[in-house]
């Protein structure tokens, strides 16, 4: 029998049950020892679903039908303290955020020793040592110490196999996973990964994962549900999902999934224009300097030197802290190098300011990840993408209404969206405007810090498809900076890869992803989860072995191909 | 290239579609509707006085002096024979104006110094906000007390004294949630388009900072009521015989044991009041938070 069985369960919001379910006669059922996926965008219901499970819907949320039996007991029909005896000791759970599932004034080790004196009954003794020993196992060295440290102390991946060390502990029949690697970079997501399947096969725990990432559920599934407006779509074997979706909907999906196989784009650097973005040998640091802080400033940046030439793109791909978003930053000028240069379209705006400045910067133009934020709640869309336009002040004050019109009408909106304002458009429409208004000047290169990670993936690859005609319409170049090598082989023609304020590699997309040199490099692409299960690699992942030559010796430029340069 | 899935996005995955009407959200709380019900009375009275008033407030000898409520006197009268009732009713419009121009001129120099501080970043702000910061660690009414006397006492003088004193507490606020803003990516994306200080300013980031400083403003009116009730009662603000309700207080305070309504009933106006734009405040706060939802 199965460990879970969800049947017809019915979710809704209010009291008031004439309203749309969020989630709509659901059935999903998941073995012993098996991991099943469960996939969807943003508002298909799947955390929803999950919620159900240990009975923590928001406080709206009402259970409209159906049944969720564990171990054969009929889950919703526990009170709260039957609930809470299930929830840690039968049923585990790992969130996306790892910072705010932790207690931040509670050592890490307090954390873990009382879940094991609560959920065990061991004595505190004896839960000290379990501790110590779990946390050995999620791979965290220096255990004893570790354990008298405070959850701001470890990095995001670190806290997240606290999680996974504290779940071990109580063995759980079910862990339910949402989207417990989204925030974390693909080096660390790859470890994690490893780490989670091992607690399926060594502890034959179920694990119900809940993920929009469908590279991260080639990896990982057994079976695969997939979700959508609340109702299940398709179900079934991951192997035949991907080999053989059935609905229309899962092969819409897959098809938007960029992967690492999709041909790079080519040309040859002599096809490009004049050269729009030069960034020679900029340094920026961080921090110390005070007049009581004896910390060493922390180089964001340091010595980077690149140039970006119309009509090209340049992806810029890194790690969290890396330095990619600092360097983007200081292409725009909203930040000022330490040392070197930033030209744009051949003028050094490196020193310049005040009106000059702001002139200046019309040519390079700059999108952001949130696109929640990115848009000032308190404008409409018109007077957003009129503000550049005005501020310039080529566009004569009444073609600026119609000029906004043909802007939302490229960037794939109706010029009627002008009067709405942002709260009304869904993050994918908001990109857009953000978009619109980039190109409102007429910019020469737009500086894009990861424009679609925030976004579900169809979403992802229309706003990457806009930018490419974009591009190829007004030879527009663009600095794209993102994390998702994927992305990269979508949009890029060259690729420079950023470790440590440094780049460490630079040349040819095809070149850099198929051929890469530096170790780093190399881990990142094999880190990438790929979107097909036929594939899936058992490995054991380990952080690539540079620290040394890192910290030291930044090492010289070596060519080693036809423009690709690694850093040695 | 319209797409379907994002227009469904934006068409079932917006919960704000179905949020009610700002006012309706505020009356729905009980602490909203009597706060503005309180209120309200106060402005009618205020505004009214001269029709709601049955005497003068000044006029001496209406009636009998130290008179208990009666049909003639509903609130009895006052040592020199004054209507309590008239009086109490002409010094809600005294009130009304105190906390209006104090939390006007905290609300506006606050508000300024906050996003010039946040704006300017180095110097400017390092001195703008430990100036606040000096201010700060004084009391409110240790620096009213000292503005009233270096301007002399009258009631002018205690409402910019009381104004003058609340500055920090808004600049403070205003800083803080300033900077908030600022580290927003629209914030940047204005930058980048060219736009120069001015339009920063006062286009971009006052607008976002005024739903919490209506809040404060709100709060802070109680505040400054209370803090020139306390000025008027220790004689540095409203003089006799203005109907001040603080100074009625402490006029009252002599024939305590003979007339306790002398007391009573300036006090209750003033608690009242307090109470009613607190209340209000809170309601307002939860009115205006994007994030708080109707509850079914």
């Amino acid at each position: 029998m199965a460990l879970v069985d969800i049947s017809d369960l019915t979710i809704g919001f209010g009291a008031d049950e004439t309203k749309p379910p969020v989630v709509d006669g659901v059935d999903i059922s998941i073995g012993k020892g098996e991991i099943v996926a469960l996939v969807g965008e943003s508002g298909s219901g799947k955390s929803m679903t999950a919620l159900s499970i240990v009975g923590l819907l928001p406080e709206r949320g009402r259970v409209r039908a159906g049944r969720v039996l564990f171990e054969g007991e009929d889950l919703l029909a526990f009170d709260e303290a039957g609930l809470r005896s299930v929830r840690g000791a039968r049923i585990g759970m790992i969130f996306q955020e790892p910072m705010t599932s932790l207690n931040p004034v509670l050592t890490v080790g307090e954390q873990l020793v009382e879940a094991l004196i609560v959920h065990e009954g061991l004595s505190k003794a004896e839960s000290r040592k379990r501790a110590v020993a779990m946390l050995e196992r999620t791979g965290i060295d220096h255990a004893e110490r570790r354990l008298r440290q405070y959850p701001h102390e470890f990095s995001g991946g670190m806290r997240q196999r606290v999680m996974i060390a504290m779940m071990m502990a109580l063995k759980p029949a079910l862990l339910i996973a949402d989207e417990p690697t989204t925030a974390l970079d693909v080096t660390i997501q790859a470890q994690i990964l490893d780490l989670l399947r091992e607690m399926v096969r060594d502890l034959d725990t179920s694990l119900l994962l809940i993920t929009h990432d469908m590279g991260v559920v080639a990896e990982m599934a057994d079976r695969v549900v997939v979700m959508r407006n609340g109702q299940v779509v398709e179900h079934g074997e991951c192997r035949s999902i991907f080999a053989a979706p059935q609905a229309e909907y899962t092969r819409k999906l897959l098809a938007a999934v960029p992967t690492l196989d999709d041909p790079t784009r080519t040309t040859t650097a002599a096809s490009f224009g004049s050269e729009v973005l030069r960034l020679a040998d900029v340094s920026r640091s961080f921090g110390g300097g005070g007049l009581f802080s004896r910390q060493a400033p922390l180089k964001a940046v340091d010595g980077v030197t690149l140039s970006v030439q119309a009509g090209e793109t340049l992806a810029l791909v890194g790690e969290s802290g890396s330095g990619k978003s600092t360097l983007g930053r200081l292409a725009m000028r909203l930040e000022t190098p330490d040392h070197g240069w930033v030209m744009v379209s051949g003028k050094d705006i490196t020193r310049l300011s005040g009106r000059g400045l702001r002139r200046m910067r019309r040519a390079i133009q700059m999108i952001f990840q949130d696109p929640y934020a990115s848009l000032d709640p308190r404008f409409s869309i018109g007077r957003t993408i009129a503000e550049p336009m005005i501020l310039e002040g080529s566009v004569p004050r009444s073609v600026v209404r119609e000029r906004v019109g043909a802007l939302l009408e490229r960037a794939g909106l109706s010029a009627a969206m002008a009067a709405r304002m942002p709260h009304e458009l869904s993050g994918g429409q908001r990109q857009r405007v953000a978009i619109a208004r980039a190109l409102a000047v007429n910019p020469q290169i737009i500086v894009a810090d990861e424009p679609t990670s925030a976004l579900d993936v169809s979403v992802q690859a229309k706003i990457l498809d806009l930018m490419i005609e974009l591009q190829e319409a007004d030879s527009l170049a663009y600095l794209f900076i993102t994390h998702d090598l994927a992305v990269v082989r979508r949009i890029a023609h060259r690729v420079a890869v950023m470790r440590k304020g440094r780049i460490v590699e630079l040349g040819a997309a095809a070149d850099v992803l198929e051929r890469p040199i530096h170790p780093y490099t190399r881990a990142l692409i094999a880190a990438a989860p790929v979107p097909d299960p036929a594939r899936r690699r058992e490995r054991r992942h380990g952080m690539p072995e540079t620290e040394g030559a890192a910290a030291g010796h930044p090492g010289e430029w070596r060519a080693v191909g036809d423009q690709h340069w690694v850093l040695a | 290239m319209t797409d379907a899935t994002e227009t469904q996005v934006a068409a079932d995955g917006d919960t704000r579609q179905g949020r009610a009407p700002f006012f309706l959200r505020l009356v729905r709380q009980p602490s909203g509707a009597i706060g503005l019900l309180i209120v309200a009375v106060l402005v009618v009275m205020a505004i009214f006085a001269d029709q709601i008033a049955p005497y003068s407030p000044i006029k001496m000898a209406a009636g009998k002096p130290l008179t208990g409520p009666s049909a003639d006197h509903l609130l009895g009268t006052d040592e020199f024979g004054r209507d309590m009732f008239s009086r109490i009713v002409y010094g809600s419009r005294l009130t009304m104006q105190i906390g209006l121009i104090a939390v006007g001129i905290s609300l506006s120099i606050g508000t300024l110094i906050g996003l010039v501080a946040a704006y300017a970043g180095g110097f400017i702000e390092k001195l703008l906000m430990r100036s606040t910061d000096v201010v700060f660690s004084f009391t409110e009414t240790l620096i009213a007390l000292a503005f009233v006397a270096v301007l002399g006492p009258s009631l002018e003088n205690a409402m910019i004294a009381v104004g003058i004193a609340g500055v920090p507490f808004y600049a403070r606020t205003c800083y803080a949630s300033a900077l908030g803003e600022e580290g927003k990516p629209y914030f940047e994306a204005s930058i980048a388009a060219g736009a120069g200080h001015g339009r920063l300013l006062f286009l971009h980031l006052l607008p976002n900072v005024v739903p919490t400083m209506i809040v404060i403003a709100t709060l802070g009116l109680s505040n400054a009521i209370l803090a020139a009730a306390a000025l008027s009662f220790l004689g540095l603000g409203a003089q006799p015989p203005t109907p001040e309700w603080g100074a009625m207080l402490s006029a009252g305070r002599d024939f305590f044991n003979r007339a306790p309504w002398l007391m009573l009933y300036p006090g209750l106006a003033i608690a009242l009041t307090v109470l009613a734009f607190n209340i209000l405040g809170d309601a307002l706060r939860e009115a205006l938070d994007p994030k708080s939802r109707e509850r079914s």
